[in-house]
């Protein structure tokens, strides 16, 4: 047999936006609500710091190192390049070759660190080179 | 971790009491401190696999720890690939009778590596150019070579470069045929920079390192600001040049951050045969060192045996050497014999600058991949 309408008990209205019934059962769900809301915003903050710090590495990790700027190269030439700090040690300044690429047995040049000298390199030759340069199928376009 | 790195970083260090004149610790007594004038970066130098090698890290307080890593890499390849040494065992494989030969894993890395860069590079790189080499008096430690009269051998000649497809390869199983002679120095230096990188890498821990073999460049790590500075030298003068990148050819300085940097040259290794000059580039196609417009190419690459095999294969394409050099991509810097510079794919321009980074690797487990190679 049918259930009528009649015979269903009594519609609870929920609560509104004026707050919850009074009495210990609406005092429970506010504070439940209340908890829920506070764990999401630090679920969200978490969240979003732990997308910033990811983003960061990845950022760090997939691009070459960027030439130096001028602000670094100021920063390596005031203070002592390659001395630690409390992250690890700092970067060093190079600006003369610590190597020969030239066939096997050139004999590489001694190298000198400075920082700041200049972003001048020296040539390895002498003369001036005829250079001809194609960037038929360079990605970045040859200098 | 693999074994070979455990070993290296558990075992005493054997540097003994080695000179320290900048501070740090000892280092390993064959290796030579160069100046650098500040504590940032250490370099140390000696000789090794018949060239010279070089390693420079940061910071400064780690080269020992890096050199310790290096030296156990170089050994460790010197036993395996060289063919200089008796006691290798590449040695042991060429007199060996039979034609199916069970290989270290290190011996075998080395001989997929070279197969790969032969199949990569069409075979104009080719491990089966040894009897070649051999009968032009390259029998021996390049130091050890005089010039003298005419050998009594056969010349060079195609015949005596019996192909790479002719070598295989079955997990560790080597099938080579009777009479074949290996030599991988297409191949090899390039991947002993790119071992002795990742294994002093590791060894640091932090920082960041180079490792120079006779100028095919590996590095690991973290580079100083703006990558590490390299001369990419070229020298005309085949007299006074090998020794010395000033002596007339043109040089540039580039930064490498990532990956490697290779030269070859016909201008460095020459020695007399017969009366007449001859390189230590072997073109598979004629048994005969390579000839062609082109007597410095250096390359760029995601590791320094791809570097390697690429600048090689530059040289003997000869003509075709920028139509190649197009087809792999790389960038790359290449001298004539004229001294015109042709640079190619992205290498920065005459006032130098940062190497392309992170390439897209060509060969197979050859960027800085790190395993059990014993």
């Amino acid at each position: 047999m049918d259930q009528q309408p009649q015979d269903r008990p009594t519609a609870r209205r929920l609560p509104g936006p004026e707050g919850p019934p009074p009495g210990h059962a609406g005092q429970a769900r506010a504070d439940g609500l209340r908890r829920v809301r506070r764990w999401s915003n630090w679920t969200a903050a978490a969240l979003i710091a732990a997308t910033a710090v990811t983003t960061g590495y990845f950022a760090r990790a997939s691009t070459s190192a960027p030439a130096p700027s001028p602000a670094a190269v100021i920063r390596g030439a005031a203070g002592q390049p390659g001395t630690g700090s409390a992250a690890g040690p700092r970067q060093p300044c190079i600006s003369v070759p610590v190597a020969t690429s030239g066939g096997s047995a050139v004999r590489a040049q001694a190298p000198v660190l400075s920082c700041g000298a200049g972003t001048g390199v020296p040539a390895a030759g002498t003369g001036v080179p005829a250079v001809i340069t194609t960037g038929q199928w360079s990605e970045r376009g040859d200098s | 971790m693999p074994a070979s790195l455990r070993r290296t970083m558990d075992s005493p260090d054997p540097a003994g009491p080695g000179p320290a004149p900048m501070g740090g610790d000892p280092i390993p007594p064959a290796w030579i401190r160069v100046g650098t004038g500040t504590g940032g970066v250490a370099i140390a130098e000696r000789a090794a696999l018949g060239t010279s090698a070089r390693v420079a890290a940061w910071p400064a307080d780690g080269l020992a720890a890096a050199l310790a890593a290096v030296d156990a890499e170089l050994e460790r390849l010197d036993q395996q690939a060289s063919r200089f040494r008796a006691d290798s065992e590449l040695s042991r494989i060429h007199r060996t009778p039979g034609t199916v030969h069970r290989l270290s894993r290190g011996l075998a890395e080395v001989v997929y590596l070279a197969l790969a860069a032969a199949r990569w590079t069409g075979g104009l790189v080719d491990p089966t150019v040894g009897a070649a080499l051999v009968t032009l008096g390259y029998d021996r430690d390049f130091a050890a070579i005089r010039p003298g009269p005419p050998a009594p051998r056969p010349r060079g000649g195609p015949g005596l470069v019996p192909g790479w497809r002719s070598v295989t390869m079955d997990g560790c199983t080597l099938g080579l045929p009777e009479g074949v002679c290996l030599d991988f120095g297409a191949t090899a230096k390039g991947l002993g920079s790119d071992r002795g990188a990742a294994a002093a890498g590791w060894a640091l821990g932090r920082g960041g390192v180079l490792v120079s073999l006779g100028g095919d460049i590996a590095v690991a790590g973290q580079s100083p600001l703006g990558g590490w500075p390299v001369a990419v030298a070229d020298s005309s003068d085949p007299v006074s040049g090998p020794e010395d990148p000033g002596a007339g050819g043109p040089g540039q300085v580039v930064r490498l951050a990532a990956g490697g940097l290779a030269t070859s040259s016909v201008m460095s290794r020459r020695w007399q045969c017969d009366g007449r000059p001859v390189h230590h580039i072997i073109d598979p196609r004629t048994g005969s060192p390579a000839g062609g417009p082109w007597r410095t190419v250096s390359v760029a690459a995601a590791s320094c045996a791809e570097a390697n095999a690429a600048a090689t294969a530059a040289i003997v394409a000869g003509r075709d050497a920028e139509t190649f050099m197009a087809g792999i991509g790389l960038p790359a810097r290449l001298v004539s014999h004229h001294g015109i510079v042709r640079l190619l794919g992205g290498w920065p321009g005459s006032r130098g600058g940062l190497l392309p980074g992170l390439l897209p690797s060509r060969l197979p487990g050859t960027a800085g991949e790190q395993g059990d190679r014993d």
